[in-house]
């Protein structure tokens, strides 16, 4: 009788466990790699402490400790795209006028070439030399991680 | 829970004021760390214990906002250790000076108002 009890608690225990797992893995991967661990063992905590209870108030316990966890995770998630939308309209206005900036000089130096009558200046050639360099350094600037 | 706010500031320019008002369960969890490092689950037990049970702080709901105090600098992470009862390492949590500036100005803001209600008779003048 003592054996078969014991057999159903560690199967309710690794069956809590794997629900858990499938609930962490609604969290973003950064939040998940260094959290998880700690929610998992704070949750053991809670249920520790809450000793040994009606198998209706464990019940209740680990679905009040799911609810929590699926709302926290869509949190989470929310926040992890608010940043990436905060941090991409910059990163694209910066590489769309990386793009304007190297089709200047592009354009500048293609005209510069096929209409010789009309040769740049110094002022032209710097103006062209720097919006090239700029344009280029625009756009082959890494993407920050986010 | 409390949101980052004033965008475009760093931490460095951030003035404790522009921190308020804090909710509830982030002050909660600011006060649990004015006189100790604890870890998540200590925090938790002194948030239930300070409040009389009024404010419960689910695990997720404590970590999610522990990573926002961490990185607005309110709240240190203070390395890992095994506790006194000695069966797991757990990470532990203190408070910045940030973190504790934060927390006094929220305290006087709430102060305040307590004062506000009671000239306004809206609360007994006896309670303190």
């Amino acid at each position: 009788m003592a054996a078969t009890s014991r057999r159903s608690t560690s199967s309710r225990r690794l069956l809590s466990d794997r629900v858990l797992e499938v609930a962490l893995r609604a969290y973003p991967a950064a939040f998940r790699a260094h959290y998880a661990h700690e929610i998992l063992t704070t949750l053991r905590d809670q249920r520790r402490a809450m000793g040994r209870v009606r198998s209706w108030a464990t019940a209740a316990f680990w679905a009040r400790a799911l609810l929590d966890l699926l709302r926290s995770a869509a949190n989470e998630r929310i926040a992890d795209a608010r940043e990436r939308a905060s941090i991409a309209p910059g990163h694209v206005a910066r590489r769309c006028l990386g793009v304007l900036l190297v089709a200047l000089a592009l354009g500048n130096v293609a005209y510069d070439v096929a209409e010789p009558k009309l040769r740049m200046g110094i002022l032209a050639m710097l103006l062209t030399g720097l919006s090239g360099l700029a344009g280029f350094r625009l756009l082959w600037r890494r993407h920050p991680a986010i | 829970m409390h949101h980052a706010r004033g965008g475009g500031l760093t931490r460095a320019q951030r003035e404790p004021d522009d921190f308020l008002p804090l909710s509830e369960s982030t002050f909660q969890v600011l006060l649990a760390l004015s006189d100790r490092e604890r870890h998540g689950y200590a925090i938790m037990n002194e948030v239930e214990i300070r409040t009389a049970g009024r404010v419960r702080l689910g695990a997720g709901t404590l970590y999610g906002a522990l990573k926002r105090l961490v990185a607005d600098g309110l709240v240190e992470e203070a390395g890992e250790r095994t506790d006194s009862q000695g069966d797991q390492r757990r990470r532990y949590y203190r408070l910045s000076t940030l973190g504790r500036a934060v927390a006094r100005a929220e305290a006087r803001r709430l102060a305040s108002a307590v004062r506000l209600a009671r000239d306004l008779r809206l609360i007994n003048p006896d309670v303190t």
